[in-house]
């Protein structure tokens, strides 16, 4: 097997353990790997440079914070990475949750180079494809925070299906306001017809407005 | 038959019986000199009252005297056996007053002797009739006998030697004594005196000493009915106390002894002979007993006695006996010496107790703990197999990373040869590792799983607190175990649950071990907390752990001991987690560290 790379991608290393920790550094440096080591849990989360992306390989059994609550807690940050788990002896039970909460894999410490830099490679590519989703997500959300108060008004009725008169009559306002505004929230929003917008919406994770809203 | 002659025989009669009653007491009991003393003087007073009646009856004046000079030794013997019996009776009495009375009483029996015709007269010229109780009686005439002033002399010194001894004896406490014994003794003086002196005015035929003894023999007789009524008392409560005595030796299966060392002979009651197989009526002597004692002991227990009687120590003995059955019994033995006036060791008297039973009990928590280290030892590596697993797969899983990293750096054309031999380095140490790894579990070696049952936990704290009780003891710790009764059953496997407690027990006493008193004490509590499960807390006022490392203390192989293997808390916690518990230790604000674990109450488990 043969890694391709990334020149951004860092592999965290966190384990107690400092010899294991500097052979597998050793391992993923002339595998060809950005590695950074970490000697507890509470050190990684301390000092892992924000927004870096990558993976995390961890000792499952580590004093104070443990790999399992490591994980959970990395998970409920901002700035989530994905989590392959080394132990030194793995019983089901605790590899079955450790998946469950979205461990890409989890392998005994004695697991053969090519079964880890996979495990690695499948933890980069989706940290990779997640950070795209989530850049993604991002830029659409931030087309949506331009709208005014109003548009947001008029965009959540459109999305609902309604038509302009029946926006209009909602709203109180002129037929040829909701038409003015339609047609300002869909150049802001850089969409030309309301299946484009509809789809935009779902994308960035925006109301579509099921509950109609003010409607009396 | 005349009166006087019945009274006299009476009197007489009464004399002689006494006698015989206080002789035949002294010949029962040779140590009893009072009753010897008594029987002569009594006797004596028998012989007198018969001389006297002899004497009424004398028809010549030289057969009257010839009477009355044996009267005058067996007074000279009523006299100086009373003495001697008033200081053997009162235990008082001045000695020089007594040897006094003694010489001069014996010095009267010369001129009795030599001068003619006895100590009272001078001469007796002729027998004058005298009626008495209708009765006539000789009665002598004659000149009194310049010696008689003797006989004043010693009756003074007696009156004055009885009334000291009398009071002495009142003062003492021994009023009833002192009362009777001289108040008789001295109205028998002056009486047989006064007599005396009406004798030789020839108003009285005869001194009538044996009517003035008869005094003191009523004194005797009514002391001796009162010893008698005092000897019942004595007999029914010894008889009361021996019953009591029986009964507590019975219930304490107690064996009584004792040693009579001149006569070289063992006396003992049936449940001590029974037990080392002696027969009712068989002689045992020091040595024979010696030869039921165990071989091994022999010599020990023969010391034991030895010294006691050498150093007057009491004597004090576990020895093994070889029993009638071929069976061997423990034996433990205890004894005081009883020394005769002189200091010399007379007797050793004592009781034995089998503690066959204690023994056993012993040896079979020695062996039960013996066992339960030994189970501990190897189920210890049977929870040991996840330990160990993690602990060797750390340097394995290093070592195999160090070797991928060489293939990688070989694949290149110019290998880096720093960080190739940099890496064979830590392959080395990492080897270094897992080979120490096994070496510390490799006497460990045993396989043991788990078997789950329903324990009550209550039961198995108190039997693990049985456990180390000898090892709290001999740390002069204490060991409070607080657990409600009302603690519901738990779901385990019970060994491995003792070892669990036996580490932490162990680890605290270990903590405590050289700290002052009242930090020697370790508690046990167990309860059922509000979510139903069960929590255990050993705690102990030693010096907790130290700060930083709480966490890591259940590792494998983290240690503050010495000596310790680091495995204890590891396995501890192997098992708590195998039964679906946590364990963690916390330091006390006040000092000290407390151990708690969960378990799960077994009707919980069963229907989750």
């Amino acid at each position: 097997m043969s890694p391709a790379p990334r020149s951004q991608a860092t592999v965290f290393v966190v384990d107690d353990d400092a010899s294991y920790a500097r052979s597998l550094e050793g391992m993923l440096c002339a595998s060809g790997y950005e590695v950074k080591c970490f000697t507890s849990a509470a050190d990684f989360l301390a000092r892992r440079p924000a927004g870096a992306a990558g993976c995390v390989v961890m000792d499952l059994q580590m004093p104070g914070m443990d790999g399992m609550a490591l994980q959970q807690a990395l998970a409920q940050s901002g700035d989530p990475l994905p989590v392959v788990f080394l132990t030194g002896h793995g019983d089901i039970p605790t590899s079955v949750t450790a998946i469950r909460r979205g461990a890409e894999d989890f392998l005994t410490k004695t697991a053969p180079r090519d079964q880890l830099l996979g495990a690695i490679e499948r933890a980069l590519a989706r940290d990779a494809h997640e950070r795209r989703a989530r850049a993604h997500r991002r830029g659409l959300q931030a087309r949506f925070s331009g709208l005014t108060p109003r548009d947001r008004e008029v965009l959540a009725h459109v999305l609902r299906g309604r038509l302009n008169k029946q926006i209009a009559a909602d709203l109180g306002i002129s037929e040829r306001s909701v038409k003015r505004h339609r047609t300002s929230l869909m150049a802001k929003l850089r969409v030309e017809s309301v299946a484009e917008l509809t789809r935009l919406a779902v994308e960035a994770g925006i109301d579509t407005g099921d509950h109609p809203a003010g409607s009396s | 038959m005349s009166w006087i002659t019945v009274v006299w025989s009476m009197i007489t009669a009464v004399c002689l019986s006494f006698a015989a009653v206080h002789l035949l007491v002294w010949l029962r009991s040779r140590d009893a000199r009072t009753n010897l003393l008594f029987a002569i003087s009594a006797g004596a007073a028998g012989v007198l009252t018969i001389l006297e009646l002899v004497a009424f009856r004398a028809a010549t004046p030289a057969a009257y005297g010839e009477t009355l000079r044996w009267m005058h030794v067996a007074v000279a013997i009523v006299v100086i056996a009373l003495v001697w019996f008033v200081r053997s009776y009162l235990r008082e009495g001045r000695i020089w007053l007594a040897w006094t009375i003694t010489g001069l009483r014996a010095l009267v029996l010369v001129p009795n002797f030599i001068a003619y015709p006895n100590a009272t007269f001078g001469e007796i010229t002729s027998i004058a009739s005298f009626r008495l109780v209708g009765e006539t009686v000789s009665v002598p005439v004659g000149e009194p006998n310049p010696w008689r002033v003797l006989i004043h002399a010693s009756v003074l010194l007696l009156l004055i030697y009885v009334v000291d001894a009398a009071v002495r004896a009142w003062r003492q406490g021994d009023r009833r004594r002192g009362l009777a014994i001289g108040g008789a003794i001295v109205a028998a003086a002056i009486m047989s005196a006064v007599n005396s002196q009406l004798m030789v005015r020839g108003l009285l035929p005869g001194p009538l000493t044996g009517l003035a003894f008869l005094l003191i023999v009523i004194a005797m007789g009514s002391e001796l009915s009162l010893d008698l009524i005092h000897a019942r008392e004595l007999a029914r409560s010894l008889r009361e106390s021996q019953q009591r005595v029986e009964l507590a030796t019975r219930a304490a299966d107690l064996g009584l002894w004792e040693w009579d060392i001149e006569r070289d002979e063992v006396w003992a009651n049936e449940g001590a002979r029974a037990r080392v197989g002696f027969g009712l009526s068989e002689r045992v002597t020091f040595d024979r007993y010696l030869q039921r004692v165990h071989h091994d002991d022999r010599e020990a227990t023969r010391e034991a006695v030895l010294c006691a009687l050498r150093e007057g120590a009491d004597f004090k003995a576990e020895y093994r006996i070889s029993g009638p059955d071929g069976g061997t019994r423990w034996v433990a033995a205890q004894g005081m010496v009883l020394r005769d006036a002189g200091g010399k060791a007379v007797r050793l008297r004592g009781v034995a107790m089998d503690v066959t039973a204690r023994k056993r009990d012993e040896a079979e928590l020695q062996r039960q703990r013996a066992g339960l280290a030994q189970l501990q030892r190897a189920s210890a590596v049977g929870q040991l197999s996840v330990v160990l697993a993690h602990e060797l797969n750390q340097p394995l899983g290093a070592i195999l990373r160090y070797a991928e990293t060489a293939e990688l750096l070989l694949q290149k054309e110019a290998p880096d040869l720093e960080k190739l031999r940099a890496i064979v380095a830590y392959i080395r140490s990492d080897d270094q590792r897992a080979a120490e790894v096994i070496d510390r579990v490799r006497a460990l070696l045993q396989r043991r799983s788990l078997q789950f049952e329903t324990i009550d936990l209550r039961g198995l704290i108190a039997q693990v607190a049985g456990l180390v009780q000898a090892e709290v003891q001999a740390r002069e710790a204490t060991l409070d175990v607080s657990v409600p009764g009302e603690l519901p059953e738990i779901h385990g496997d019970r060994v491995h649950l003792q070892q669990v407690l036996l580490n932490l027990l162990l680890n605290s006493l270990e903590a405590v071990q050289g700290l002052s008193e009242e930090r020697r004490g370790l508690t046990v509590e167990a309860w059922q907390r509000g979510d139903g499960k069960i929590e255990v807390a050993v705690h102990d006022r030693g010096p907790g752990f130290p700060a930083g490392q709480i966490s890591s203390f259940f590792d494998p192989f983290v240690t503050t001991k010495v000596d310790g293997t680091g495995l204890g808390l590891a396995i501890s916690k192997t098992i708590v987690e195998a039964h679906g518990g946590h364990i963690w230790a916390e330091n006390d604000p006040h000092g000290g560290a407390t151990v708690r674990f969960t378990l799960e109450a077994a009707h919980d488990r069963g229907t989750a």
